[in-house]
């Protein structure tokens, strides 16, 4: 029980609390939120953005940042569409060389931050503009169309005529990197890079290791995404993943992720991202000009990192609770 | 009536009950705390007894609960240390809090930049830089950037950008923490000269050597309650002591120990420019090898290399148990059996953000791993033990390291070393900032380690410490190691400067 209470007072808690309070008003005023086709396809379009997340949620356990994560996954979805339908590759195979490449531009990334010391910011800044230069001059922007069926189903299948097939494969992630962040040596040498990279040193942690690996994954989980909104659009579009990077920030910071490393974790994204989708499918079903949602959507964010800095600093809550005194 | 109320009060400063509560503790209980004009005051209490508080409160960083501060009898309202400077009241805090970069006078003057109109005039700023800096004794290139300054020279700057206020009550916390003895001199030289000029200042130390050779008076804190307010001269060491602590406290006394002829490391030829050259020594099972020198002599530097932070020039040799080794990053010296506990706690020793278990158990995961994954049944049953035996004061494992004090912090990290299970523990000023008590638990700490065979080498400038735990001194000074004193029993601490300047 206490841990429930605990959980609720945490930021992912209260940004869930938050998620079904504004589901429950959009549907006492439009009847249609919690209805299955609506939970259905809000999830399964939150699925892909939080697979990214959990990337960038990671990095940024260890202090670090991804930009790069749009233009890795557009990337990876440019070869899965070019190996299966220009060269004919197997959709399994195609879909496996397309991740892994993916983890190779996160391991650029990687080996530039860990080894050469550089910012992650611009690192991640400036292999973005490359990798996202690549896709334009290999496919001159055009679509690739003609995605196998057994690949669509992958992103598109519904099991039991409910259960999105892409939810199921973000859950499955979503459970291992729990345990691999909770249970595993490497978990806990990310948690204790970004909590204190000194101390991780002199604990004889190998930290330019565990921050090559960090990319790397990051890079293989932003291939994954991409890679299955190939299938999902049956096509490539050099828009995919154009605009992942704020999102997947968002969805981290809103999952109790601290942006200076060494606290957060993978469910709280999974929140976070929902908490995004939320946002976007009430305005379509309120009828409100979608021009609205980032403005939404931006507002959360600065709301939610408000209410955190004042929970968790003394001096904050103190000059808090003056502004009321006073009152 | 009202003429009594309007009389100047023989205090600059008057707080009454100040009582402040944080969730779960009463951090300060109905404190007093009264300065008077032109002396010096000791704010004396265990880590933990609400000095810093107190002082918070003062310079108006936490509001208090109850009570009410007066100055020159007049009561005022201080809400921020904004509203402090305004009325010259101005901190010292312990905690370096320079930035790297800049120059010594932007420095000094950051926050109350000298502007002629709307812009800055740096040629104004410099010069009253360098006479602020007169008056601590120190004369130096005000245009250099701060990084550049040793730890002491950056504490006297962090004093001149304090005094650039003109306060009229000076709070100085844990000044000398950092500073060489002959810094040390300095400063009490020119906190005498302030006094002379009538600015007082509240004066927080470990150090009671200090207290009785520099306060006027002193106010006594224990557990955020007041204990005592005295005269200097109506007190001895040994009672303010027993104030402190409420009990008794037996000062480590030095043990002779038998140690083994084994040697666990050894070094040869380790130089690196600028930090120390040709050093050569020995450690063996189961000793206590206590590096003494002055602050600056290189003694952190020597064993940041041989614990692999930083790397010595090619030709340097080492050896473990005999066999030539390459520490070439820390992790090759945790294989060795080395364990590292770093002189800035805070810096490097722990990871804030994280429970007890973690911060102890992290070089450990190694050997908690069960099919892969770790097995935190078993870390948590190990915290435990070493929570009970070590008498760390927590409010269980779980809790974030950041909310114990810094004595037990010290435990928890001594505890990691310990339950990895270590052959050789490189200590760097362990106590370092730590209450009596704890300081003499961790001294204890240390014996049993080195009975279990383990090589210590403990770094310390307390020379109490040195002379109470070493089984062997090791004097450094400029980067050279200038000799050894084996008889520690009868070692005084002119002993070890003579060594250290033949």
């Amino acid at each position: 029980m206490k841990k429930v209470v605990d959980f609720l007072k945490s930021t992912p808690g209260m940004v869930l609390i938050v998620t079904i309070l504004a589901g429950l008003g959009v549907h006492i005023a439009t009847g249609n939120f919690f209805t299955a086709y609506n939970i259905s396809t809000l999830t399964r379009a939150a699925s892909f953005i939080i697979i990214v997340s959990f990337g960038q949620t990671i990095v940024l356990l260890t202090g670090g940042i991804d930009l790069s994560v749009a233009a890795v996954g557009s990337v990876s979805s440019m070869c899965a569409a070019k190996l299966m339908i220009e060269q004919g590759v197997n959709p399994g195979i195609s879909i496996l060389v397309s991740c892994v490449i993916g983890l190779l531009l996160g391991l650029v990334n990687g080996l530039f931050i860990a080894y050469l010391r550089l910012t992650p910011f611009i690192v991640t800044l400036a292999t973005a503009e490359i990798y996202k230069g690549i896709v334009y001059i290999i496919t001159k922007g055009t679509p690739i169309v003609g995605i196998p069926k057994t690949a669509q189903f992958l992103a598109n299948g519904v099991i039991g005529g409910i259960l999105p097939t892409i939810v199921i494969i973000m859950l499955l992630i979503c459970i291992v990197l729990t345990v691999m962040l909770k249970y595993t040596k490497l978990g806990r040498h990310i948690f204790a890079l970004g909590g204190n990279r000194n101390c991780a040193k002199i604990v004889g942690i190998k930290t330019e290791r565990v921050e090559v690996i960090v990319y790397c994954l990051s890079g293989l989980l932003a291939a994954v995404a991409g890679v299955l909104m190939t299938c999902k659009l049956a096509s490539f579009q050099a828009s995919i993943g154009a605009n992942w990077v704020n999102p997947t920030i968002a969805a981290s910071v809103l999952g109790g992720t601290s942006m200076t490393g060494g606290i957060g974790g993978v469910v709280g994204t999974v929140i976070g991202g929902l908490l995004n989708s939320t946002v976007s499918t009430s305005i379509t079903l309120l009828r409100v000009s979608s021009y609205w949602e980032t403005v939404v959507t931006g507002g959360v964010v600065l709301v939610a990192v408000t209410v955190d800095a004042i929970k968790e600093n003394p001096v904050m809550r103190e000059r808090f609770a003056h502004i009321f005194k006073r009152k | 009536m009202v003429e009594e109320v309007n009389k100047l009060s023989e205090f600059v400063i008057e707080m009454k009950g100040i009582t402040k509560t944080f969730p779960g503790t009463k951090a300060l209980d109905g404190v007093d705390l009264s300065i008077k004009p032109g002396e010096i005051h000791a704010l004396l209490g265990e880590n933990g007894a609400g000095k810093s508080t107190l002082m918070n409160v003062l310079i108006g960083q936490y509001t208090m609960d109850e009570g009410e501060i007066f100055m020159d009898g007049k009561p005022v309202k201080i809400g921020s240390p904004k509203e402090a400077f305004a009325k010259n009241i101005v901190i010292v805090p312990q905690e370096l809090n320079l930035i790297p970069e800049a120059s010594i006078a932007e420095n000094i003057f950051l926050g109350n930049e000298r502007a002629n109109g709307a812009l800055i005039s740096w040629k104004n700023a410099q010069k009253e830089a360098v006479e602020l800096l007169k008056l601590l004794d120190v004369e130096i290139d005000v245009t250099q950037p701060v990084k550049r300054l040793s730890a002491a020279y950056q504490q006297l700057v962090s004093i001149a950008r304090a005094l650039a206020y003109s306060p009229r009550v000076l709070i100085l916390d844990e000044p000398t923490a950092v500073l060489t003895n002959k810094e040390a001199v300095t400063l009490f030289a020119s906190m005498q000269r302030l006094k002379k000029a009538g600015t007082s200042m509240i004066f927080i130390t470990h150090h009671l050597d200090e207290v009785m050779e520099q306060a006027d008076r002193a106010t006594i804190m224990r557990d955020g309650q007041l204990v005592k307010v005295t005269e200097i001269k109506d007190i001895t060491k040994d009672e303010i002591i027993t104030n402190m602590a409420g009990k008794k406290v037996q000062e480590s006394k030095h043990v002779n120990r038998k140690v083994s002829d084994e040697v666990f490391f050894e070094a040869q030829n380790m130089t690196r420019p600028g930090e120390f050259s040709d050093v050569n020594f020995k450690v063996r099972k189961g000793e206590i090898l206590c590096v003494a020198g002055l602050v600056g002599a290189g003694r952190t530097e020597i064993f940041k290399s041989v614990f692999g932070i930083t790397r010595p020039e090619p030709g340097a040799k080492m050896f473990v148990e005999g066999k030539e080794v390459d520490i070439k990053e820390p992790g090759v010296a945790l294989k060795l059996g080395m364990g590292y506990v770093s002189e800035e706690r805070r810096h490097d020793g722990i990871t804030p953000g994280m429970s007890v278990m973690e911060n102890m158990m992290l070089p450990s995961y190694d050997r908690l791993k069960k099919n892969g994954l770790i097995n935190f049944k078993e870390a948590a049953r190990i915290t435990d033990e070493y929570i009970g035996r070590f008498r760390i004061k927590t409010a269980g494992r779980d809790a974030l390291i950041k909310n114990l004090s810094g004595g037990n912090q010290q435990k928890v990290i001594v505890a990691r070393w310990m339950a990895k299970g270590i052959k050789m523990l490189i200590m760097d000023e362990p106590t370092r900032g730590i209450d009596v008590n704890a300081k003499a638990e961790i001294h204890a700490l240390v014996r049993e380690l080195a009975d279990n065979g383990v090589a210590v080498v403990v770094i310390s400038s307390e020379m109490e410490e040195v002379l109470a735990l070493a089984d062997r001194v090791m004097v450094v000074h400029q980067g050279k190691i200038k000799g050894y004193i084996e008889d520690v029993d009868m070692t005084t601490e002119e002993d070890v400067l003579k060594v250290a300047f033949q």
